[in-house]
């Protein structure tokens, strides 16, 4: 039987749930009329979909779609906005809250049982795909984690698995670079409905193996909602046994979305004092966002030769521990020139080890 | 009950009057009343149209500061009769509409073909019904807000003009 937690204050909403779901299609109701309820309620039991009102007195449905898309508990259940306010720009903050479908209070009994049937759906699919999103974020440019996520997406294929790397740091990033590709097409390509038929059109697949979505190499176009970008990484996940996000340092809304859906997040800075402050700035960015700290794992990465704060300053400075250390390898700047990752290019030079390390680490966590 | 969007300069307002058999445009014209009274009000600025800033149970809103009202249904409006002013044939004019702060498209029913300036010049009725409308924020065009009827005060146009 399935189960729909209904948020809403309104007692004629309440009796449509209970007579039309409950009575006639067996639903399992929870039933909560405010948004503090609500959340208490969702993370208390387990719901297949939860339908939440907007306008609620005290806490609004945008905040209480927000709250809950932050818990590990409740960031994956479906949520359908039900509210009288269904204008457009309600919609689409509806959507950047967190929610999955937005449906006008004037939408008929059959309207509200296909949205249901098409987010639970959607979910379940998600749900069934297999692949690893991991999130690569560097503490500020240049302290190599757009290298280093390619590598670790490159780590992967090494390993005989399907490994996408999906590019969120435009004019930073630009892994396409790294890879020698050109960035187009890039995710500021898409348009309308993303699913599979519309992103594969998109990757570009490297002579290592590794599949590219670029970043667009002009500011992009648009800003993906949360919605867009959920939908993208599930599309991704479905396709693909890892997904490596090469977030934006700047950390713009699409890449917080990154982070907030990435089972695993390397954090990357670099043996210097200006990098791990804003390391430091970071982690403490990450931790008002509630995101677990078993999520996060700290590399240090050598990018330049010079670089010689030692670990024990960084450890005492970030006030934990240092999860990896990367040492300096000058055969990067070769594989840079030759456009592939290496982990391919050169096995026995210093740096593929620990990357190789890494990703076996990141796969067990 | 009527449910629907009231904008006045600064402000959206989502809520609902109580109706009686003449609907919200019989309401709207009462000259008995000079403000209608809101209940389960959510309240947003227009330039943030979507961020609820404020909500309350009652709220009475001058029928002077109303310069659009945007209505998912038709049925809200009330009695066609009443609305059409008695008249029983009606043409559609596709038009944009105007006011202060926002611009209506959508389609006016008119008796016959008469100008579209007895919008602005006859009748005692201080709004205008706006059928299958979309209303854009002038400073901001891509707020947009539309439903199946959108009333405007007369008094808050700008101007009309006609669209092919």
């Amino acid at each position: 039987m399935a189960a729909l937690l209904l948020i809403d204050d309104s007692p004629e909403v309440q009796r449509l749930f209970q007579v039309a779901f409950k009575t006639k299609l067996g639903y399992e109701i929870v039933i909560a009329a405010n948004g503090e309820a609500g959340i208490e309620a969702a993370l208390r039991s387990s719901f297949d979909v939860i339908v939440l009102d907007v306008m609620m007195p005290g806490m609004d449905g945008y905040t209480v779609a927000r709250q809950l898309r932050q818990n590990p508990k409740t960031k994956d259940v479906p949520i359908i906005m039900f509210t009288a306010r269904a204008q457009p720009t309600d919609k689409t903050a509806a959507l950047e809250a967190g929610a999955d479908a937005i449906l006008s209070k004037l939408a008929s009994f059959d309207e509200i049982m296909a949205a249901i049937k098409e987010v639970t759906k959607s979910k379940s699919a998600a749900t069934a795909a297999s692949g690893q999103v991991i999130g690569v974020l560097g503490c500020r440019g240049g302290v190599g984690a757009t290298t280093l996520a390619v590598n670790v997406a490159a780590s992967y294929v090494r390993r005989g698995q399907r490994a996408c790397l999906l590019d969120l740091a435009p004019l930073s990033g630009h892994a396409a670079l790294v890879l020698r590709m050109s960035p187009k097409p890039s995710w500021d390509d898409l348009s309308g409905e993303i699913n599979n038929e519309t992103v594969q059109p998109l990757l570009r697949q490297h002579a290592s193996g590794v599949h590219l979505l670029a970043a667009p190499p002009q500011p992009p176009s648009f800003e993906m909602s949360n919605h867009s970008f959920n939908r993208l990484s599930q599309t991704l996940a479905s396709a693909f046994n890892v997904v490596v996000i090469n977030c934006s340092p700047s950390l713009d809304a699409t890449s917080r979305a990154a982070v907030a859906a990435a089972s695993r997040l390397l954090l990357v800075t670099s043996p210097e004092v200006t990098a791990v402050q804003a390391a430091k700035g970071i982690m403490s960015y990450l931790h008002s966002l509630s995101l677990p700290a078993e999520r996060l794992r700290v590399v240090v990465n050598h990018a330049a030769k010079d670089m010689t704060l030692p670990s024990a300053n960084i450890v005492m400075a970030l006030g934990r521990t240092i999860d990896a250390e990367l040492p300096y390898d000058e055969s990067q700047a070769n594989a840079l020139l030759q456009g592939m990752p290496l982990v391919f290019l050169a096995k026995s030079a210093p740096l593929p080890p620990y990357v190789l390390g890494l990703a076996s680490l990141l796969q067990k966590m | 009950m009527a449910n629907g969007d009231f904008f006045t300069a600064s402000y959206r307002m989502t809520g609902n009057v109580a109706t009686t058999a003449s609907g919200l445009f019989g309401l709207l014209n009462d000259k008995a009343r000079a403000s209608l009274n809101l209940e389960e009000v959510y309240v947003s600025y227009v330039s943030s149209p979507s961020a609820i800033i404020e909500q309350s149970s009652t709220a009475y809103l001058p029928k002077s500061a109303i310069e659009i009202i945007v209505l998912p249904k038709t049925a809200s409006l009330g009695p066609e009769a009443l609305i059409r002013g008695g008249f029983s044939r009606v043409v559609q004019h596709k038009v944009l509409i105007t006011t202060h702060h926002y611009e209506v498209r959508g389609s006016v029913e008119l008796p016959g073909q008469m100008e579209l300036d007895v919008l602005l010049t006859e009748g005692s009725s201080n709004f205008i019904v706006v059928y299958s409308a979309t209303a854009n924020l002038c400073l901001n065009p891509k707020a947009t807000f539309s439903g199946e009827a959108i009333i405007i005060n007369r008094r808050c146009v700008d101007f009309i003009a006609r669209q092919s």
